[in-house]
């Protein structure tokens, strides 16, 4: 596997460690059952697989499986990436299910080493460190409290700004350098998760109702590099997972065209490459020796970030690797064999990442490997400088953040990669992708892996093979006898039950004094599986309803009526087992029964609202009844007329007669 | 506007006072409408506009069917093909079709047409003002430049045009004030100020500053926190604001019942199918838009009129879009700065790559000098002689205005004058090949001084004829009932064609001068020694021949003293060839073929001895693979025929050489090889030999490679129908040398990147488009009819016309020539009861309200 330390930072080499290699394949003598040398049986020939293994108590774990190439590893067909536990309560539809903590398996948890060496401020000058061997894989999120992470993001700027800044140069410093690698490395871990499950969401094979979750997990995992991201509803997810893939669909096309266009102006050739048969990700930069003595008049490398190779020494006098291609007489490339065509050598000058938004990024400079690695380093290094020794904020000296504003503004204009999120995200999917692609020339490979981090070259096949052990390693000890999944499976369920018994005041209490006590005391919740099967299920049919009445002014044009009338079925059951405590699907019953011509659907919307009789459903009730426009059937004046009826046996008693 | 008395006298400068117009459509347009015709404020009754406007639109109605408003939603780019293939899908989320409303309203309870495409060019500004007049192209390309003045036309740019509407200087998009200026009305201009309602869009009269206002307030006033939330983490999109608050207005408007024409907008899917091929995103897009004709559909149904409305969707061109290929760009601009392209400094209306420039963020530019390195004469001096203009906004052709060649040889010659280079026999010997130069040009120059004198006599005499009138309006305090009645604007449109006139006339006057020193220089004058200064800045010249463009002169040849580098284009542009293509499906040479206009006095061979033809258009792809389409009137409808020829060249003298060439594949617009070609039975030889209308080769090629080709070309290199006047001066002064035609999944655009998809040619791709309706019970508009017979955007106009029993205003391209699309027009089927009383119709079938709610200027 490719280590990304060369990448300037101590998180990221930290990352790359965990995340690439972790995706990396092991060939490696492992520990325990795989160090005793037993192979991982090879699988068809299918490239990513979802696999769901079940836990105590009807939970299951969901683990997206990676095929190896065999050019990388001999030993193992393929590799664990990513785990997430899905809480179904043992039933088998979607309505019980939950998404709960994500693992990403080729990462493990940083050592107090590792951490200790993240706050140490131009570390990454001198050392890369060595990814964690740490057996414990790393925990992205919880699915079902993603709020966690906002809350905890918001809390460490709180204190960073009110305890330590004010503390002193070192440790405001230190617990800058601290912070920043430590979301880098966050952000690169979630960026692998990413590119597995983008791969998963594409694969036939994928279940059609597992992809609904693994896009909404996708979703997720995205929004871990925004402050308030953990606040977005989940019913907002899908739409946010398909504009972020039109939108890599529009850089990947407008970087395509655009490195195409300058390598034609520029007489070089360009050729994309796509690692597993999806969109062309990435695309390599050549140039023909023999037009090395004959360059064009003008070299314009401002959107290459290269130098320009015809009137570059190390291009001139390139030893590495090469590849030699067909040309017509016109020096197009050809299909080798064609009449008259001519075989010329080539030079790789660079590899770019397409999808980065307005402009390509480059990842691999062959005339220059070290140039991303001190182009990222003095932009770390600066950062560190001016937040952490000079203490500069963007408040007190906001004409600072200013002007720096305006030049990132101005860079950002003449092409520069300037998203350092959007740049750690396109180096951690290239790693995923040189660990686990299985179409790209395997020399091709070997040299982009030599160029992207010089240093570890020789130990290379060493520490794909390390780290992809490490992997097994760390799903079978989430898998294992010792699992800690049916803890962590239980807890969640109490601190579900604890949402359904307690309102916010009361949950907020209780955390309060979990604080105060510092964590001696603690409210156990006893879980009743009847009680969050029922809020599951009300609470997925609400969430349905939702999306069905906000999608459309006329519900029986572009729903297929059954499923709405299943719905409403489950809920007017739902409601019939139990009285609603929170009613928050009442105004969504009038949304549904507003936005349809369909007397079948607004007579369940009714009932429903009849049988719960609650403070908030008869108001509603009693808002519908005013429209009799739309309610003049029979039936829904009667449903309308018990609209102030205190309970809702009278109603389940109409609901009966229909 | 202003009124009668103020914009007849306009007019005429435009429209009909130098050589003979008729001016009856705009007499006709302002009495009629009152949103044109409130002259001077205060003089006429409010209600006696209304009342005019009824009587002159009022058309006997058919007792069984009444249209009384439509709603025309106008989708930028979509084509039937895209919507066919979302109609067929089902979306796992909801059981249903991925379009749901369409189905329903057009597919099940509508009428489809499945053949409806683009005349003349598929590019969006040219195909809307065909459908938003039914009259034949007068405007070419999202820009044109006039080659006198280098004025550029920038119909697609709205930032200069709300500042100038802002300070009161203007009022219309620069494409409607073209058509005004020619006399020609829009659709919208049927119905009074009170009685429509019109979206932002190309061809936009007036601005609504509350939408934009209340657009940003309601984007947060309209949302909970929670929403707020969401939008702030995963990104705002502000883009959206104004097009929802237009949904707010427009279905505001629906309940209105005196409102009889509502348009709306839509430029989201050509923006994405622009930017991606990825299906999975243009469909998101497509069911967005889906919805929102749901949500209209349901607005429909619950107003007043909703029996007797008629919802639309029409769109402009289609997209060659394809899944599984990036379209890709060729870097036109690039290549005419080169050598090879003639080293020429490029004058385009925005800045190439605008995406990595700080100038790029600048919204007021409309003119860019792209200065080139390479320039053979002219190094250093991009600024003063710009000798190409290009419209950058190409898509899948591009127009090329290249300076004359004449002139690009007189000042190099003149530069050899000045810089004294050469004995005495040498520099007589320049003088003597710039005064032939002069003499071959001069009968050409001469009469166009005449003509040019005679334009702007007539002009000047109007301008001091119209100003005082219209200035004596600049002070007028409008009251609160002249703008409900949009005098106001009335009298700015008056403020705006003055100006226009002024600048026409102080850029014409200029280049009358340039003119007459050109014509007036001697032999002695170039050999006196004193500097000369013929070739004027900034100005192109007359249009080149087919004879420049084949030497065309770029440069002094520097191994023989006193000759001339030259070109030809044609040959040049159609052997460009690409090294990188990537993709197996592009071909190398990005250039289908070349287009340009061929002198029918030059055609001395016409074959057959038949009749000589009007106008013919030659199609350049290679020396042995060429086409001339031919175009005649003789009684009723055009008559079109594509001749295959060889070889074609021009003599300086003007005389056209060709040969015959045999129908053969790959000859532009590949007809004969192609098996779509529907020749109705008769041989294809047979039938390719022969005449025949635009309709019947509309319905010949509408599922060919290239649909509406023929006719198309026609519409978008020849004047239809010739034009008369200082307006149709002005037209041919923005016409283009050629125009280049990308190959399939090619583009010329090089302001940024299109690799979704691209249209401008006529591959059926971009030329098929969308034309849907569906009506109330009242209007007795059929319900699940799929309409294979092909139509074009000429049947557009008229059909929405007749649906609403509308007589089309006179205009002064004189009747729309499409045909009305018969089977949308209403079938016998018995009536619901009248509208509600609550809702009292329009004294009259024609939508004319008493009452105008407000003005369009809030």
């Amino acid at each position: 596997m490719i280590s990304l330390s060369a990448y300037g930072t101590p998180a990221f080499g930290r990352r790359a460690c965990h995340v690439l290699l972790g995706a990396v394949i092991l060939t490696l003598p492992l520990f325990g059952s795989l160090a005793n040398g037993e192979t991982v049986p090879a699988q068809d020939d299918t490239r990513v697989r979802l696999e769901t293994r079940p836990i105590a108590d009807g939970a299951e774990l969901w683990t997206v499986f990676v095929a190896l190439p065999p050019h990388q590893s001999h030993k193992f067909s393929e590799m664990p990436v990513l785990s997430v536990i899905r809480d179904t309560l043992g039933e088998s539809d979607p309505e019980c299910a939950r998404m709960r903590d994500v693992w990403l398996l080729t990462a493990g948890r940083a050592s107090v080493t590792h951490r200790v060496a993240s706050a140490i401020p131009f570390l990454y000058l001198l050392h890369t460190p060595r990814p964690s061997d740490s057996p414990e894989a790393v925990r992205l999120l919880d699915f079902g409290n993603p709020a966690r992470q906002t809350e905890v993001a918001l809390l460490s700027a709180v204190v960073q700004g009110e305890m330590l800044d004010p503390a002193g140069r070192a440790l405001r410093t230190t617990s800058r350098s601290y912070r920043m690698n430590d979301a880098e490395d966050r952000g690169a871990r979630a960026a692998e998760a990413v590119a597995a499950l983008a791969e998963v969401e594409d694969d036939p094979a994928t279940p059609t109702g597992a992809a609904g979750d693994l896009e909404r997990l996708h979703a997720r995992l995205l929004l871990t590099k925004s402050l308030f991201g953990g606040l977005v509803r989940d019913q907002r997810l899908a739409s946010y997972h398909d504009r972020d893939a039109t939108e890599t669909t529009i850089y990947v096309g407008h970087n395509w065209d655009l490195l195409r266009q300058v390598a034609e102006t520029d007489r070089l050739y360009f050729e994309p490459l796509s690692f597993y048969g999806r969109e062309p990700q990435y695309a390599m930069l050549w140039v023909r020796r023999q037009d090395l003595a004959t360059g064009p008049p003008r070299f314009d490398g401002r959107l290459l970030h290269i130098a320009d190779p015809f009137r570059s020494a190390s291009a001139a006098h390139w030893r590495g690797y090469t590849e030699r291609w067909s040309f017509d007489d016109a020096g197009r490339r050809v299909d080798p064999g064609q009449a008259g065509a001519t075989v010329n050598e080539v030079i790789p000058l660079a590899l770019y990442s397409l999808g980065h938004p307005h402009v390509p990024q480059l990842l691999v400079n062959f005339q220059d490997s070290g140039a991303p690695r001190r182009r990222e380093s003095a932009g770390q290094a600066a950062e560190e400088v001016t937040s952490g020794i000079l203490g500069l904020s963007p408040i007190t000296h906001w004409n600072y953040f200013l002007a720096r504003t305006v030049i990132e503004f101005v860079r950002r204009r003449h092409g520069a990669v300037s998203d350092r999120t959007e740049r750690v995200r396109a180096w951690a999917e290239l790693s995923y992708a040189l660990s686990t692609g299985a179409e790209l020339r395997p020399g091709l490979r070997d040299a982009l892996a030599r160029h992207i981090h010089v240093p570890v070259f020789d130990e290379q096949q060493e520490r794909l093979d390390r780290e992809a052990s490490l992997a097994w390693k760390r799903y079978e000890r989430l898998t294992g006898q010792e699992s800690p999944l049916p803890a962590i499976v239980q807890k969640r369920r109490e601190s579900e039950q604890r949402g359904i018994e307690h309102n916010s005041a009361t949950r907020f209490a209780f955390a309060a004094l979990h604080a105060a006590t510092l964590g001696a005391w603690s409210h156990r919740e006893s879980v009743e599986s009847a009680e969050l099967e029922w809020a599951r299920r009300m609470s997925w049919n609400r969430d349905f309803l939702d999306s069905v009445a906000r999608s459309t002014p006329a519900i029986e044009v572009t729903w297929d009526t059954n499923r709405v009338r299943d719905s409403l079925d489950e809920v007017n059951r739902l409601v019939k087992i139990a009285p609603v405590r929170r009613d928050d699907i009442s105004p969504v019953l009038a949304r549904v029964a507003m936005n349809t011509e369909d007397d079948g659907i607004r007579h369940l919307c009714l009932r429903a609202l009849n049988t719960m009789a609650t403070d908030r459903s008869r108001r509603v009730l009693a808002s519908l009844s005013e429209r009799s426009d739309r309610f003049d059937c029979p039936v829904c004046r009667q449903y309308l007329a018990r609209k102030a009826e205190p309970a809702g046996a009278a109603a389940s008693q109409l609901a009966g007669a229909q | 506007m202003i009124g009668g008395e103020l914009r007849n006298p306009v007019r005429a400068v435009m429209g009909g006072g130098v050589v003979a117009r008729p001016l009856a459509w705009n007499r006709a347009v302002v009495d009629a409408c009152p949103t044109r015709g409130a002259a001077k404020p205060n003089t006429r009754p409010p209600l006696r506009l209304p009342g005019i406007c009824g009587l002159l639109l009022l058309v006997i109605a058919p007792v069984h069917a009444e249209t009384r408003r439509v709603v025309i939603i106008k989708v930028d780019g979509l084509s039937d093909e895209r919507i066919e293939r979302a109609l067929h899908e089902t979306d796992p989320r909801t059981g249903r079709s991925r379009l749901p409303w369409i189905q329903r309203l057009f597919v099940d309870e509508g009428v489809r047409l499945r053949n409806f495409y683009v005349r003349g060019i598929s590019l969006s500004v040219p195909s809307w003002s065909l459908l938003d007049t039914g009259h034949p192209l007068q405007i070419h390309g999202n820009v044109e430049f006039d080659r006198y003045t280098l004025k550029p036309y920038d119909y697609m740019n709205f930032f200069p045009f709300y500042v100038d509407y802002a300070m009161s200087r203007r009022v219309d998009m620069p494409g409607v004030e073209v058509l005004d200026d020619g006399g020609i009305p829009l659709l919208l201009d049927h119905f009074a100020l009170a009685n429509r309602w019109q979206s932002f869009e190309l061809y936009q009269r007036g601005v609504r500053w509350t939408t934009l206002g209340r657009s940003l307030t309601n984007r947060f006033a309209t949302r909970s926190i929670r929403d707020l939330i969401d939008e702030w983490a995963t990104g705002f999109q502000m883009s959206s604001s104004v097009t929802e608050q237009l949904e707010r207005e427009l279905i505001a408007k629906l309940a209105d019942p005196h409102i009889a024409y509502l348009d709306y907008f839509t430029g989201d899917f050509d923006h994405i199918a622009h930017l991606t091929r990825d299906w999975p995103s243009q469909r998101e897009v497509l069911q967005q838009l889906d919805t929102f004709i749901g949500r209209v559909a349901v607005a429909i149904e619950r107003s007043p009129l909703r029996d007797s409305t008629v919802l639309v969707v029409v769109s402009d061109h289609g997209m060659n879009t394809s899944d599984d290929v990036f379209s890709q760009g060729y870097d036109l601009l690039g290549f005419f700065k080169s050598r090879a392209g003639g080293g020429h400094h490029v004058v385009t209306n925005r800045y190439p790559m605008d995406e990595y420039k700080i100038r790029g963020l600048y919204p007021f530019i409309s003119e860019v000098v792209n200065a080139s390195p390479d320039s053979f004469y002219l190094a250093g001096e991009s600024k003063q002689y710009p000798t190409a203009l290009l419209d950058l906004d190409g898509n899948e052709r591009a127009c090329v205005y290249l300076r004359n060649s004449a002139l690009n040889a007189i000042q190099i010659y003149e530069q050899l004058l000045n810089e004294r280079i050469g004995d005495k026999a040498a520099r007589v010997g320049v003088a003597r090949a710039l005064m032939a130069e002069i003499d071959r040009r001069r009968p050409q120059w001469t009469s166009s001084a005449a003509e040019l004198d005679f334009q702007l006599s007539a002009l000047r005499r109007n301008i001091a004829a119209i100003a005082p009138g219209v200035e004596s309006q600049k002070k007028t305090r409008w009251t609160a009932e002249d703008r409900r009645l949009g005098r106001d604007q009335e009298a700015r449109r008056g403020f705006a064609h003055l100006e226009r006139m002024r600048a026409y006339e102080h850029g014409y006057s200029a280049y009358r001068a340039a003119l007459k020193r050109l014509l007036d220089v001697t032999e002695d004058d170039l050999l006196s020694g004193k500097r000369l200064d013929l070739v004027p800045q900034r100005f192109m010249g007359d249009l080149n021949s087919i004879y420049d463009l084949q030497n065309y002169v770029i440069g002094p040849d520097p191994a023989t003293p006193g000759a001339l580098l030259r070109i030809d284009y044609f040959d040049r542009l159609a052997s460009i060839q690409v090294r990188n293509t990537v993709q197996e499906q592009l071909s190398s040479n990005p250039v289908d073929f070349i287009a340009t206009r061929v002198p029918v006095e030059g055609l001395r061979r016409y074959p057959n001895g038949g009749e000589s033809p009007d106008g013919a258009v030659w199609l350049y792809a290679a020396p042995d693979r060429q086409g001339l389409v031919l175009t005649k009137t003789t009684t009723g409808r055009p008559l079109f025929r594509y001749m295959p020829v060889a070889n074609l060249t021009e003599d300086a003298s003007g005389a056209i050489q060709f040969e015959h060439a045999a129908w053969k594949p790959g000859l532009p617009l590949h007809l004969c090889e192609d098996g779509n070609l529907d020749t109705g039975g008769v041989s294809r030889e047979e039938w390719l030999e022969g005449w025949h209308t635009d309709l019947e080769w509309l319905r010949a090629t509408a599922r060919a490679r290239y649909s509406n080709g023929v006719t198309g070309i026609v519409e978008e290199v020849l004047e239809q129908p010739p034009l008369e006047g200082f307006y149709a001066f002005t037209r041919r002064a923005a016409e283009s040398d050629f125009i280049v035609f990308a190959r399939d999944h090619w583009n010329f655009n090089v302001r940024s990147f299109n690799p979704g998809g691209n249209h401008g040619s006529f591959l059926r791709a971009s030329m098929l488009s969308t034309l849907m309706f569906n009506g109330g019970v009242r209007t007795g508009t059929p319900h699940g009819l799929e309409v294979e017979q092909a139509y074009d955007s000429f049947s557009f106009a008229p059909t929405i016309l007749k649906l609403l029993h509308i007589e089309p205003l006179p205009s002064a391209a004189g009747p729309m020539p499409g045909p009305v699309i018969e089977q949308v027009l209403p079938q016998t089927r018995s009536l619901p009861p009248d509208e509600p009383s609550s809702n009292p119709p329009p004294s009259s079938n024609a939508p004319v309200s008493p009452e105008p709610p407000s003005s369009p200027s809030e």
